[in-house]
């Protein structure tokens, strides 16, 4: 791309012994060290003046990131992170928990066995009883409107009435090619538009992908490897390009009110009785576990004022409240206003920055993550 | 391993000082053995293959030069060929053809064959196999002698600057360069090391910017959420990553080559100042389009027949081009699409220019400013033609394609192109350097700018700041390592 044919002389003074040929004509050091000397200069300059002027960093995260975690035959996608199967502290529910959990900032609180498990819009009342049988000592369930009764994306619910097959390493990509097309065909015969069809079998080919690979063991190296090279899934491969965690991201905004519309459509089609017998299930799953000895601890997630808003004129804050009293565990308000219930609000609403209303920002979600630790290891955590 | 991973940089470092502190034939040695290492980082697996073709294709190119008849040195040739082609598609397309056959009995109503396969398509295995053919072949046509030596052969295929991804160095070019070791002067480690920095830049910095906002955009499009503009946006970044991704892997390994004292051909002159889709494919990866112009085109037409065969010679290498990018339909429209672009200039120039081009085509200046305003018409209606073909890289299958066209084509005299989403589009500052760049070009070729010293300087400054603050903490694979 840039010029490189330029003639030198160096190619005219090989030694004639073939070894090292010495370049007659002294060219000068001066272009690179000015070069070094600029660079250095312009990190300093960024460090010093820009870094601070910058708007917060955001984090993008990847929707499908995890393993497929199974609560039964039509109920998920659920997805999980980590090792949930030994985990110790779990953390459970809906796209907030997966996008404000910063795990590193859990594990450098002093936890080690951590996992996660979520789903979009996940209803608890589902994904409660499937995790009943799960080792963790722990629980940190994710308490707000959206996760009582919620309805999950269509085509997935429609393409996981059954478990897709368990595919073998070596043939990984041509299987899952099958059940794909099988999936595929099936699911436009159910009525769904091949563009739809084939956008979620392909995102979802890649949490398929790195199940199989998760667990397999020893051969899922080479698989992950070698995998993501394939012709057969091009669109897959397009998204191995795809940055999945950043540092910064300078090219997006935070808008408080994104998801606001989101919100209320995913409320709106919840019917009240439907929203009852959700809560009386998480309620009697809640119960069950504390029963075990499991320290569950309920937890409202910060959104924005406009998204709060439209949550509270579906599920006012105190039934919330109500269900993890009838549970009989604590529960943590952690609320736009960027702090836990019972601490006035201050001006300051940029501590739990959002960048679509739902879902915090990278910054926030570490600080975020920092105070909730602290709740849940405060007294009484039995840690 | 890929050329911006910390590995990478730690085998290069010990393949460089090996190169200049050993003896020749030893650092030859050494560096045929950090080759196959590199290959044998993605998939061990697959050394075997390589290890064939080389094999094959060395004992191949001994027999063709030392045959005394046609039949023996034809005979030979096709074991050559039938060796490589047959690697490539047993490996890379035979998933695709049993998909297809099995495709074929279910609309016939017989038993469907067993499509799932146990192997993966081994890295790099459309470069390497193009390599060992074009020597084969050269031989055969006696524009090239023999490698007197199975080391500096196999070295010749595997070398790792260009063994994934290109370009494409064909062993006129590579082998000479085996019999002496040329000590780089300080212009060339610089000129290696600028040429890294913009491989590294245009790759983290823009491609792997812009890859999750098209992405983004793509997810929008099922849901009916994205307008027109959206799409040309999402076409513009996929049309700029995948330069920028591609650019980027050869521009390292041409500046990796630079510090060994190697040349590398150029693999890319700035397509998207293309005015026509002759044009394109002089620019855009050269190495590719001129191996299949010696080695397919030319061979196909042969000079003769009239236009009708120029034509249909023309149509079967762009298809070619096409499917060698990927085993699936989408890549045969790819194909297709370039394959009638190119039928339909060379049918103008022919036409109207009667078969002639200006004089130093396609680097020939323009003429006052009325040829300069033609020209920059002509180059943003071309990259209409170009920007809209990189659906086929992104969508699943070909109806995805035509839905993609329909919302950029036919949606704006519907509903309009909701320009209101370009004043959100901050991406497009990631589009700023591809555009500075072939500008840049445009005042080469056109106005005869000379680069000077200090603009190198500072654009190797500012790339390194920018890629030092734009870092990231996963990797993305390059784009192309995927054909």
């Amino acid at each position: 791309m840039v010029d490189q044919d330029v003639e030198e002389v160096a190619w005219e003074g090989m030694d004639p012994d073939g070894t090292v040929a010495r370049v007659r004509r002294a060219q000068s050091w001066v272009p690179l060290i000015v070069t070094i000397g600029l660079a250095v200069l312009g990190l300093v300059g960024w460090q010093a003046v820009a870094v601070s002027r910058l708007p917060e960093p955001i984090m993008h995260p990847n929707r499908f990131d995890g393993v497929i975690y199974w609560a039964g035959p039509n109920l998920g996608p659920f997805y999980a992170k980590q090792d949930v199967h030994s985990a110790e502290l779990l953390f459970v529910g809906d796209s907030r928990v997966y996008d404000d959990t910063d795990l590193d900032v859990v594990r450098r609180s002093g936890e080690d066995s951590v996992g996660l498990i979520w789903g979009p819009n996940a209803d608890l009342s589902v994904l409660l009883p499937a995790i009943m049988d799960l080792p963790a000592e722990r629980l940190v369930v994710a308490l707000s409107p959206s996760t009582l009764g919620a309805k999950t994306n269509p085509v997935m619910r429609a393409s996981l009435v059954t478990p897709p097959p368990v595919f073998e390493p070596l043939s990984l990509e041509s299987a899952l090619g099958i059940w794909v097309d099988g999936e595929r065909a099936r699911l436009i015969e159910e009525g769904y538009t091949p563009f739809i069809v084939d956008t979620h079998l392909s995102s979802f080919r890649k949490v398929l992908r790195e199940t199989t690979r998760r667990s397999k063991g020893g051969t899922h190296q080479l698989d992950r490897v070698v995998g993501e090279r394939l012709n057969y899934f091009r669109t897959e491969n397009i998204r191995t390009l795809a940055t999945r965690r950043w540092h910064r991201e300078w090219f997006e905004v935070a808008n408080a009110d994104k998801l606001v519309n989101a919100c209320r459509i995913t409320l709106e089609v919840i019917t009240e009785e439907e929203r009852a017998a959700a809560e009386e299930i998480v309620v009697e799953k809640l119960r069950e576990l504390v029963a075990r000895g499991v320290d569950v601890r309920c937890v409202r997630f910060p959104v924005s004022p406009s998204v709060l808003a439209v949550e509270r004129e579906f599920v006012p804050d105190a039934r919330l409240e109500a269900i993890a009293a009838a549970a009989g565990v604590p529960y943590y308000q952690f609320q736009s206003e960027g702090l836990p219930a019972g601490v006035p609000p201050s001006e300051d609403t940029s501590l739990y920055e959002t960048r679509d209303g739902s879902h915090l920002t990278w910054a926030a979600s570490r600080r975020f993550t920092r105070q909730l630790m602290e709740r849940i290891q405060g007294p009484g955590s039995g840690k | 391993m890929s050329f911006d991973s910390g590995t990478f940089w730690v085998l290069f470092g010990l393949s460089w000082l090996l190169w200049w502190r050993l003896p020749f034939s030893w650092a030859k040695t050494a560096a045929l053995a950090a080759s196959l290492i590199f290959y044998a980082w993605w998939s061990p697996y697959y050394l075997p293959l390589i290890i064939i073709s080389a094999v094959v294709d060395y004992a191949a190119g001994g027999r063709i030069h030392a045959a005394r008849t046609d039949g023996a040195r034809t005979r030979w040739l096709l074991v050559s060929l039938c060796t490589n082609l047959g690697l490539l598609g047993y490996f890379k397309y035979g998933h695709f053809a049993l998909e297809n056959l099995d495709t074929i009995a279910g609309a016939l109503g017989v038993k469907g064959v067993n499509t799932a396969i146990p192997w993966v398509v081994p890295v790099g295995i459309s470069f390497y196999t193009f390599q060992t053919l074009s020597y084969s072949i050269d031989i055969y046509r006696g524009r090239l002698a023999p490698a007197k030596s199975f080391r500096d052969f196999f070295l010749f295929v595997a070398f790792f600057p260009q063994l994934v991804a290109g370009p494409i160095v064909r062993a006129q070019e590579l082998l000479p360069q085996f019999q002496r070791r040329q000590w780089p002067s300080p212009w060339r480690i610089q000129n290696g090391l600028y040429l890294i920095v913009w491989g590294l830049f245009t790759k983290i910095v823009v491609a792997d910017n812009l890859a999750p906002e098209i992405d983004r955009i793509f997810a929008m499009i099922p849901s009916g959420q994205a307008t027109p503009a959206h799409v040309w946006l999402s076409l513009v970044y996929l049309g700029c990553m995948v330069f920028a991704d591609f650019a980027g892997y050869s521009c390292l390994a041409i500046g990796l080559a630079c510090l060994l004292g190697m040349r590398f051909p150029r693999n890319f002159l700035y397509p998207y100042i293309s005015r026509g889709p002759q044009e394109l494919w002089v620019r855009w990866h050269m190495t590719l389009s001129s191996w299949l112009r010696d080695y397919v085109y030319l061979p196909l037409w042969a000079k003769k027949g009239g236009d009708g065969r120029q034509y249909t010679a023309m149509l079967t290498t762009m298809v070619l081009a096409g499917v060698w990018h990927g085993a699936a339909w989408t890549f045969v429209m790819f194909g297709l699409y370039h394959g009638i672009g190119v039928v339909v200039n060379r049918w103008w120039v022919n036409t109207f220019n009667g078969g002639r081009r200006a004089r130093g085509w396609p680097l020939d200046r323009p003429k006052g400013p009325g040829a300069i305003t033609k020209r920059v018409g002509i180059i943003l209606l071309m990259n209409v033609f170009m920007q809209s073909n990189w659906v086929f890289f992104r969508a699943p299958d070909v109806a995805s394609v035509f839905e993609v066209w329909r919302i950029a084509y036919i949606v704006p005299f519907q509903k309009g192109m909701g320009w209101e989403v370009f004043a959100e589009a901050r991406h497009l500052l990631l589009v700023l350097p591809i555009v500075l760049m072939h500008v840049t070009q445009l005042l080469r070729e056109w106005f005869a700018w000379r680069e000077r010293p200090w603009h190198r300087v500072l654009a190797a400054a500012v790339m390194i700041v920018a890629l030092v603050v734009v870092r990231r903490t996963d990797t993305a694979d390059f784009f192309y390592f995927q054909f």
